[in-house]
């Protein structure tokens, strides 16, 4: 009799207790070779040698193209040993030949597919081009690496394919390997690792430790070094080793049982149904977990189809499974015999009907051996135990059903879902049917058909993750996530910020890339523009003032042909509805550039619609912080206010009015492409609104530089918006047709909007923001009032800056300290309000004094405050400055 | 009906008679507990518990005032069973061991007493 070893860390070893046990023929149950009984000291023997492999790199070091070159050098040994393999397996395991014949090749085919995989297909490393963090930016990307020690835990029932399905992934990913054979089938694992051996797979990288379950299971299951553990077998083993599993936390993948539904709709072929009924249950003597053990079939063919599986099941042939003629082995022991036996028992006593089988069968030439007849039991309801417990055997039950919906409702009515097939001449029917049942693998028109890059796994107590294809070489990695900070400086650093009293960020990125084309005339190049952008069909938006003026009319006349029409419908202060409706028109136009016309909600309009064109769904998709990956739809901003600065900034301000305020679209990709500046377009703005908009990119130029991120680039930007903003706003306030003065103010707002994009806003805006959400005082109303309150608060952290901010207001700072400059810059600002007829205090805008702490409440959590140069953490401190601005 | 009453087929810890009353009490009192195999999916079956009657030919055992029985056949598979009851480290339930181990996992897994 053969006799067969451990395989430990390269070497074919007996057991440190010198123990041995038989394997035998469950065909003839003569004993076939005897093996080393593996216990606690082989396992750990084994978990170590996997250990030293692992870390010593000598395996998970490799490329993955270096490891498919070795798994082809093991594929080839197994090629070579691919009689003995199936003999074994047959006689081992009571597959019949015909069957066993294929178990070689299928490995090999396995392990090369999964190489090839791994080295060509699977996503080892990823680049995470979105972060979805603001504050962090760097590049972000993933590597998948190995998990270091796996265990793998296999059945009996396809011995040699089990043991390649936990081999091939955990090597081909770079894992190393314990594998513990079910103890009735050892033999095949056990001439696998002498494959392993002459292919010259490193030592320690698979071992194979024949013995008891339980006894292994306990050490393999808890030992520290071990990093995951795969396991084919009973739910009730699995729950186990999953508990056990628990106290190290390594990671599970569990493939457990079943009791799968096999469905039989009316208009199913009925050879093909009863054929796939039949092999959906006795293959391999229903010794099978996704087996289709409950076959649902409708009343109105229910006796009929009975009759026809009887007569199939009746043809079976079953005999010793060496001899080519047999359709069915022997079950693998005595005791899945009598549980067998047992079941079928307790079917009987549940009032099932037995149709045929039932009984054990003897085999010609043959004493012993545990064969059993292909058993049909009809009128079964769902409920009784033959129904809802796993068999394992070749037991199937027949179950009526009226409709679809019932068989589905059958079908889920159980703890598992692991297989499960539908016969159906309706294919659109059948995938209904499909998407219905709650199982791991659904069959149409077919049954048992495994595919390598298929995965295979279990929905409920059926197990968890899956095996084969790219989703089960996942299971045989962990992920590590890469954060590469862009700028490695403390002093640039938000969130260590945190802990630290600097609140200054110093590093920056200035990325403003609209074209500007300014001047009296500029409008012409839009013609330019467009076909630049490599567009021909431009949508205009605008609103209804601003059309009535008839500043939308002189775009599409300069664009001529590439225009598609005009859309005029956006309110102020748009919603996302606004976006959603012009982005319609947009697609029903198939327009591919967009056109906008008008003050900032005009334009922030535009850049949801740039947004929901490129990309699809509704602007509410697209909420959010740096997310977007591609240019948008191309967009050419024609400003007609001279404030918010929209036309070159990274943010669409949209009301949501399910989350009751206003919320951003913040991307660098929503800069317009192109804007153009040309004063025609904003000599009709009344006076109110050029004053108030006037303030708006005051409070923007000043705000963005007494940020904590504000820097010498915007400085720039803003101190020259705030010094045009100074002299012109005085002659437009006095004259609005004075273009120069008009230029020079649009001029102002681009700037400003250049400086607060990179450089944001700050407390000023919060509360100005929050005014208008809740009383609605014009944005830049509010801006205006509030701003020297702010500055005043903000000379504790910014006297230098706003000393700068007096300069370019034109105050002789000569022999002013810097705070007493910066108090005498909000001083100007104040001045110049008065000098053009803007508001000065809130009640007259209004807003009730009761309000006032709510407001303040509201402010500090809004999203500006957040950089404001001066802390601010105290809601008191709030409620004193909108006081002061009452 | 036969009564064969044995001795010595089943042997219960305190713990799993304590547990196995504390179960009965809670629904109607019934007395007797049949030790059977239980497939619990896939591969391999384990002996289990459930609340059943005597039934024709039953191995009767009385420990402690509770019933216990088991088909002749499936005595003969296993042996003599051992009956404890685990509940630490999340682990909870009865564990079956037999003096003929139905399978490589004999007593690795717990279980319920089923209805
Ligand atoms: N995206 C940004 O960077 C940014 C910055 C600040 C504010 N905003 C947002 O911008 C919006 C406010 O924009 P706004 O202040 O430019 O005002 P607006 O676009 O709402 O326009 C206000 C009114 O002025 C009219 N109007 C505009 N130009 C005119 C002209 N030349 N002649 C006659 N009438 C004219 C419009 O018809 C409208 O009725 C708010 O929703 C605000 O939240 C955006």
């Amino acid at each position: 009799m053969e006799q067969y070893k451990l395989f430990i860390d390269g070497k074919f070893v007996d057991a440190a207790s010198g123990k041995t046990f038989e394997s035998i023929d469950p065909g003839t149950e003569a004993p076939l070779a005897t093996i080393a009984q593996a216990g606690k000291a082989d396992a750990e023997a084994a978990i170590a040698a996997a250990r030293k492999a692992f870390n010593s790199g000598v395996w998970s070091g490799l490329t993955p193209a270096a490891r498919m070159a070795k798994i082809h050098d093991f594929a080839d040994e197994v090629a070579k040993q691919g009689l003995r393999l199936a003999a074994t397996e047959c006689m081992d395991s009571g597959q019949i030949i015909g069957l066993a014949k294929f178990s070689p090749l299928l490995g090999i085919g396995f392990l090369r597919n999964m190489a090839l995989a791994a080295a060509t297909k699977f996503p080892w490393e990823e680049e995470i081009p979105v972060s979805g963090n603001a504050f962090g930016p760097g590049r972000e990307f993933i590597r998948r690496e190995p998990i270091g020690v796996c265990v793998g835990i296999i059945p009996w029932n396809f011995p040699m394919t089990m043991a390649f399905w936990k081999i091939a992934p955990s090597l081909i990913m770079g894992n190393c390997l314990v594998l513990k054979p079910a103890s009735n089938t050892s033999l095949s694992a056990l001439i696998i690792a002498e494959c392993a051996k002459a292919a010259g797979i490193p030592d320690g990288v698979i071992n194979v430790i024949a013995g008891p379950g339980g006894e292994l299971g306990s050490v393999l299951c808890t030992h520290p070094d071990v990093d995951k553990v795969a396991f084919t077998g009973s739910t009730e083993v699995g729950r186990e080793i999953m508990r056990m599993a628990a106290d190290t936390v390594k990671k599970v993948t569990l493939e457990l049982g079943g009791k799968s539904a096999n469905i039989i709709l009316d208009d199913a072929d009925m050879e093909l149904a009863v054929e796939g009924a039949c092999f959906g249950t006795f293959f391999h003597q229903g010794q099978i977990c996704e087996s289709g053990t409950r076959v649902l079939v409708p009343s109105k063919i229910y006796d009929q189809f009975v009759e026809k599986m009887k007569k199939r099941a009746e043809a079976l042939r079953i005999g010793y499974q060496l001899d080519p003629t047999s359709h069915m082995g022997p079950l693998v022991s005595k005791q899945q015999l009598a549980t067998v036996e047992r079941y079928v028992k307790i079917g009987k006593d549940e009032g099932a009907k037995l149709v045929t089988g039932g009984k054990r069968v003897e085999v010609a030439g043959i004493k012993g051996g545990y064969y059993y007849a292909p058993t049909i039991f009809a009128n079964v309801n769902n409920k009784m135990r033959i129904a809802q417990e796993e068999i394992f055997g070749p037991v199937v039950c027949v179950i009526k059903y009226d409709s679809d919906e019932e068989a589905v409702a059958i079908a889920n009515d159980s703890i598992y879902g692991l297989g499960g097939g539908i016969f159906s001449s309706n294919q659109a029917r059948a995938e209904r049917v499909a998407r219905g049942v709650r199982t791991g693998t659904m069959w149409i028109n077919n049954y048992h058909i495994f595919s390598d890059y298929c995965p295979f796994g279990g929905y409920k107590q059926s197990g968890v993750g899956r095996e084969l294809g790219l989703a089960g070489l996942h299971e045989y990695t962990v992920i590590k996530r890469v954060h590469v900070n862009t700028m490695a400086d403390a002093k640039t650093n938000m969130t260590f910020q945190l802990m630290s009293d600097y609140k200054k960020v110093d590093g920056f990125a200035y990325n403003c890339p609209t074209t500007v084309v300014a001047g009296h005339g500029a409008l012409s190049s839009i013609y330019k523009a467009i076909v630049d952008l490599g567009c021909k069909r431009a949508l205009i938006l605008t609103d209804p003032g601003v059309n009535k003026a008839g500043l939308a009319q002189k775009v599409k006349n300069a664009l001529a042909d590439f225009c598609v029409g005009i859309y005029d419908k956006i309110p102020p202060d748009p919603d996302l509805e606004a976006v959603d409706a012009a982005t319609a028109v947009a697609r029903e136009l198939k327009a591919d550039c967009i056109v906008s016309v008008g003050g900032g909600s005009v334009i922030d309009t535009a850049k949801g619609v740039c947004v929901t064109l490129k990309n699809g769904g509704n602007a509410n998709d697209y909420l959010n912080f740096l997310v977007l990956t591609e240019p948008q739809t191309p967009h050419i901003a024609i400003p007609t206010t001279s404030g918010t600065g929209s036309e070159v900034t990274n943010v669409s301000v949209l009301t949501s009015h399910k989350a009751g305020r206003k919320l951003f679209i913040v991307d660098a990709r929503i800069m317009p492409n192109v804007a153009i500046l040309d004063p025609i377009f904003s000599l009709s703005l009344p006076k109110d609104m050029t004053v108030s908009t006037a303030m708006d990119a005051m409070t923007h130029a000043i705000e963005a530089m007494t940020s904590t991120m504000s820097n010498k680039i915007c400085d720039g930007m803003a101190l020259q918006a705030i010094r045009l903003i100074n002299e012109n706003l005085p002659l437009v306030a006095a004259d609005g047709k004075n273009e120069k003065a008009r230029l020079n103010m649009q001029l102002a707002a681009t700037m400003a909007g250049w400086a607060f994009t990179i450089a944001q806003v700050g407390l000023a805006h919060g509360m100005a923001h929050t005014v208008g959400a809740l009383h609605h005082v014009p944005h830049g109303a509010a801006c205006g009032i509030i701003l020297p309150k702010v500055m005043r608060y903000n000379v504790e952290t910014s006297a230098d800056k706003l000393a700068q901010v007096a300069h370019a207001l034109n105050v002789n700072t000569s022999n002013m300290s810097d705070r007493d400059a910066a108090l005498a810059a909000a001083d100007a600002i104040e001045a110049l309000m008065v000098k053009v007829g803007h508001p000065m205090r809130l009640r007259d805008m209004g807003v009730p004094e009761e309000s006032i702490p709510v407001c303040a409440f509201h402010a500090i959590a809004d999203t500006a405050v957040i950089f404001n140069g001066r802390p601010v953490n105290d809601p008191n401190d709030i409620i004193k400055l909108y006081t002061e601005a009452y | 009906m036969m009564r064969q009453v044995r001795e010595a087929m089943v042997k219960m810890t305190a713990e799993a008679r304590e547990a196995v009353k504390s179960f009965l009490t809670t629904r109607d009192n019934p007395r007797t507990i049949r030790i059977d195999l239980h497939s619990t999916g896939c591969c391999d079956s384990s002996l289990g518990l459930s609340v059943d009657e005597v039934r024709e030919n039953d191995l009767i055992q009385e420990i402690d005032g509770l019933t216990l029985v088991i088909n002749p056949e499936i005595y003969e598979l296993v042996g003599e069973i051992t009956i404890s009851y685990v509940d630490e480290k999340g682990k909870k339930g009865f564990v079956l061991n037999s003096g003929k181990p139905l399978n490589e996992w004999d007593g690795f897994g717990t279980c319920e007493i089923k209805q």
